[in-house]
């Protein structure tokens, strides 16, 4: 199985259970920045419905092995469900629930659509700024480097600076933002 | 790439220590590099390589960069397993896949080290 064959699976399954997503983690970062390799599909994923998460993991029982125990970053306390794809190669499913932040509904309620001809479907991503402020909270060594991948390739004259530097005021960031600013090489 | 015209140095302290008569009898000649030089030199070559990288990115469409990451993941992958096979030394390429999970599955733990747990607290 390849991995855009699992993405498709997976998207058909939360459409299916009527889970609101977006694509976030390296697949988010590459739409908007410098692709690199992943071996996750990480879907942030709506709890508005209670319930239809839990939905999803069985829908996705056949293929995807999910750990009974959810676990939380220990960034913002969001909780992830872990699965493991019962294929060769063997991929990782990770579904982050949507919490009470305010950052979180921020960048939920701006997500866009967006047609993806490797997948043959539309599906959901964050903005590219909602990139850039969630890589910086987190704060990972890859997560510095997507940040800037995608200040980079966007530009900052295209972007939504005064969004992005709010958000980063409100999460203690600005530092890392401006590290990522200064990363970025004279491109002329 | 012009960024040292004519020239060739190492750019990185070697971890070993090179032994200058060795590299004559070689017909090696050994240029002296200050470490501001060659930090200088290293970091020039780090941005020009991350530049066409932008740069490249920049003419690409979304699209196109979305298609990539799952090439680029598709092929690192069939690498990694390449090289699993290799070290087994086996012909089985579902034991080469079975030890590249075993792989993966201690990098997921050394990277998720103190940023997952299982038990929620409040910073």
């Amino acid at each position: 199985m390849k991995l855009e064959e699992l993405a498709v699976r997976v998207i058909e399954a939360a459409e299916a259970e009527g889970v609101d997503f977006m694509g976030v983690g390296a697949i988010a970062a590459g739409a908007y920045g410098v692709p690199r390799s992943t071996r996750d599909i990480d879907l942030l994923v709506s709890v508005e419905v209670p319930g239809n998460v839990s939905a999803l993991i069985r829908r996705l029982s056949d293929l995807v092995r999910f750990d009974g125990q959810v676990t939380f970053d220990t960034i913002t306390w969001g909780r992830r469900h872990v699965g493991k794809s019962q294929s060769a190669p063997s991929f990782k499913v990770e579904l982050f629930e949507t919490f009470d932040d305010p950052f979180v509904r921020s960048e939920f309620s701006r997500r866009q659509r967006i047609f993806v001809p490797i997948l043959q479907r539309q599906t959901w991503l964050p903005t590219p700024e909602d990139v850039v402020v969630q890589k910086l909270r987190w704060g990972r060594p890859k997560d510095l480097d997507d940040a800037r991948d995608v200040l980079a390739v966007q530009g900052p004259e295209t972007l939504d600076m005064g969004y992005i530097r709010e958000w980063c005021g409100g999460h203690g960031t600005l530092d890392r933002l401006e590290a990522a600013l200064d990363g970025i090489p004279p491109l002329d | 790439m012009a960024l040292w015209p004519g020239r060739l140095f190492p750019v990185a302290r070697p971890r070993f220590r090179i032994d200058p008569a060795r590299l004559s009898r070689l017909g090696c000649g050994v240029m002296k590099v200050t470490d501001a030089e060659a930090a200088a030199s290293l970091k020039a070559m780090q941005d020009d390589i991350y530049r066409e990288k932008i740069l490249r990115a920049r003419e690409m469409t979304p699209e196109q960069r979305l298609a990539d990451v799952f090439e680029l993941s598709n092929h690192q992958l069939g690498m990694m397993h390449g090289g699993a096979m290799h070290r087994l030394g086996t012909t089985n390429p579902r034991k080469g896949w079975e030890e590249l999970d075993r792989w993966m599955e201690r990098l997921d733990r050394v990277r998720e080290h103190r940023f997952y747990t299982t038990e929620r607290r409040r910073a």
